[in-house]
Order: structure tokens, then sequence, then C-alpha cells
């Protein structure tokens, strides 16, 4: 029988994230990007990994690993240096601030 | 010629200030302000004496402070005071012998909590050849003490409270009231601006010891009523530290001026863009020193050093 977690953990990976890249005003300043969120008219503070992930689901919904996969090449790095636990957290942190949701699967396609 | 509060006979303001019609026009803002001109009257003649007054309301009023009794008996039992800027405020009432500390918080609750027209940040402004200086402390950080430093320094006083952000060109509006003054605070400005120009400090109040440093003459007539911002500092005063300044990313300096403004959640995206403008054209530091003195060259060098 899976643990609890096990099952927290496969749903994670399972889920495709999306952010409404029309939803935020952005600006960069040392590698560093504030982000101003419409719906909320709360201001962020985020690195370049995490705007870059942000910036990849504003542009299609994407799984941490599909999402690890694209961000490799971006900013040039290894899987080593970019591990999918790192993904995730920051996926966690994006989600925790209402930047970005899971995308919904309308019926049809889940049948 | 506009009037003065103290070009005004005391007889007239008294009325005026009775009936609620007396106006105090200061920065951008028309101040109707109502309230017991006994108590008052000295407070506004030795602070605001230079600044423009009138007996009647003026075409345009922002701000209306009305500072009156709790409850019927304390009009005449141990008379106490409360500030009343048109909105519910958790307020403390002060005794009567406090009003000039009612009114300034009286005007730092209406500008803080009902101006729209700017982004309004809790933070000491001073100015010098046409380019200001936002300085952002939190309470005991040493901001009072720095701006009135400079202001004694030359450099003109906008304001000790609050730096009033034009939503359209993100440059910062005067507004010179009077420096407030916090415990030991005190002694170390009066010897800086000079005895004449503190009021008398009034003692056991909410906020502990508190006086009032009266804004030069200059700063008041002072025909630049803005000024691009060239540099944002983040004091810090901690006993017997060294002075230095550590360069802070601009996108981290909005961070910490978005918690210190009163009204940016309110604005929404204007202010963030306004903010953004600010952080573009100024070198952003926080800055840690031990003096007063240090704390004066300090921001000389970075402002001497800023390009604009």
């Amino acid at each position: 029988m899976p643990m609890a977690d096990q099952v927290a953990e496969t749903d994670f990976a399972a889920i495709q994230w999306t952010a409404d890249s029309s939803s935020w005003l952005s600006e960069e300043f040392d590698d560093t990007h504030l982000v101003f969120f419409k719906p909320s008219g709360e201001t962020h503070f985020l690195n370049f990994l995490s705007f870059g992930a942000l910036e990849q689901l504003g542009q299609s919904p994407q799984t941490c690993e599909s999402l690890r996969d694209n961000l490799i090449p971006r900013f040039d790095v290894t899987e080593e240096e970019l591990p999918l636990s790192l993904v995730e957290k920051v996926l966690q942190q994006l989600d925790e601030a209402g930047l970005i949701f899971p995308s919904v699967c309308n019926a049809s396609d889940s049948q | 010629m506009h009037q003065t509060v103290n070009s005004l006979h005391a007889a007239d303001i008294s009325p005026a200030l009775r009936k609620g019609t007396f106006t105090l026009t200061l920065g951008p803002f028309a101040h109707l302000v109502k309230g017991p001109s006994h108590h008052l009257l000295p407070h506004l003649a030795s602070m605001y004496g230079d600044c423009e007054a009138s007996l009647e309301p003026s075409n345009v009023t922002e701000i209306m402070l009305r500072l009156r009794a709790p409850n019927v008996f304390r009009r005449f039992i141990r008379q106490q005071i409360s500030p009343d800027p048109g909105f519910e405020v958790p307020a403390v009432p002060l005794p009567i012998s406090m009003v000039p500390l009612a009114f300034e918080m009286g005007l730092n609750l209406s500008v803080a909590l009902k101006t729209c027209r700017f982004v309004t940040i809790h933070a000491g402004v001073v100015e010098k050849g046409g380019s200001a200086i936002i300085m952002s402390a939190a309470s005991g950080g040493g901001k009072s003490t720095l701006s009135a430093a400079l202001h004694g320094q030359g450099y003109n006083l906008f304001s000790d409270e609050f730096a009033l952000m034009d939503l359209e060109t993100a440059e910062v509006r005067s507004y010179p009231r009077p420096i407030s003054l916090k415990q030991n605070s005190i002694p170390i400005v009066r010897e800086l601006l000079g005895p004449d120009r503190i009021s008398e400090v009034i003692s056991d109040t909410p906020k502990g010891d508190i006086a009032y440093a009266r804004v030069s003459n200059a700063s008041l007539t002072s025909t630049q009523s803005s000024a691009p911002v060239k540099l944002i500092l983040f004091p810090n005063f901690q006993v017997g530290a060294q002075a230095v300044a550590r360069r802070l990313n601009p996108a981290e300096a909005v961070m910490r001026l978005v918690a210190a403004s009163t009204n940016y959640s309110l604005l929404g995206e204007p202010a963030y863009r306004t903010m953004v403008s600010l952080v573009k054209g100024a070198q952003t530091y926080e800055i840690t020193y031990g003096t007063t003195e240090e704390s004066v060259r300090l921001v000389g060098e970075l402002f001497g050093g800023a390009s604009p």
C-alpha cells in the first residue's frame, strides 16, 4: 500500500503547470526580477531560475520534468546542476505565491 | 500675496479654528483644521509660522482634520483630545496639553491613509541642487535625526515623514512639516539646528518624550516643489558602528519601499510603475553608522558620487 507522501509525489510529477503571461509585469535588475501580479496586486522578487520557470510556463503548460528539460538549455546547465527536486521546489513556491496553477483538463480529454 | 500663519492675527485665527474654517496650505495639500485654538495656535505659530494660511476654506481641500474630545465629559473634566481625520482610527485619547502631538498624528494618518494622488512611502526626504535623497528606515533607525542633520547642513527638507511620489513623473514632492523628534534624538537635533528651532518637549506621551523641529524658512519658501530622486538610502544607526554603505539591488530596494508604503497595495499597477521608474533613476544603498557626523559625511559622499 503506498504511503500518503508517495501518492502526493506521484501526483505532483503528473501535474501540468501553467501561467498566464498577460497577468504580470516584470522588470529585470541584476539577474533578479520584480514581478507585479495583476490579479493579486502583489509584487514578487524572483531569482533568475524562478522567473525562467514562470516565463516557460507562460508559454505552455508543462510538467515538472518537461519544465526541467526546457530550463537546462535555457540556462546552459547540466541535470546535476538542476535536479528535479530543485524545480519541484520552485514550482511549489510559485504555486504558493499564486503565480502558477495546475492546467485544467476538460472531461473529454480525460476519458 | 499669500497670507501666512504669522501674518494673520491670533484673534482672527482662533474663531476660524473653532469653526473649522482655518486652512493651512503646505506642499501639495490644503488642510482644513478644526481644534482648540488655545492649545493649537502656539504650535501653529512656532512650527508653521511662514506657511500659507487662510481663515476661510480653499476651493479644494484634501485633508480635513478635527481635534476633538473623545466624549462630552472629556471636554470639561480632565480634558482630552483625539485626532479625527474623518474616518475611524484607533487613536488613544491624549491629554489636552498634547494637542501638537494629536495634530501631527492626525495629519500623518490623513496623508498615509487617504492620499491616492501619490505613492506615499514612510521616509525622510531632503533635496539639494535639484536632486533628492529618500531615506527609509524602521522606527528608531535614525531617519529623523539624519534628515535633521542634513537639513542643518544646507539640504532643503522635503519631508521628515513621507516621500510623496508623483504617479506620472516618479518625482518626489515637497511636504516640509516639522521634524518629529523622539527621546534621544531631541538633544542631538537641538545641538544641530539650535534651540530656537526646537519646540518644548512633550513628556510621557504614548511614544515617550516628543519634540518638533521647525523647518527652515528657506525650505518652506523654496520654489523647488518636486525633484527627481538621485539616492535612495536605508539608514541603520548602530551604536559604535563604523560608517559603511552597501549597494542594494534595485529590486530589493523596491521590495523594501513597498513595505514602507502606506498605499502601494491600494494603488496597484500605477504604484508599481512609479517604483520601478524611481529605482531606475536612482542609486540604492543600505548605510550603517555610529554617529551623526559620520552619517552626514557618508551621505554627502554618496550624493556627490551618484550620477543623476
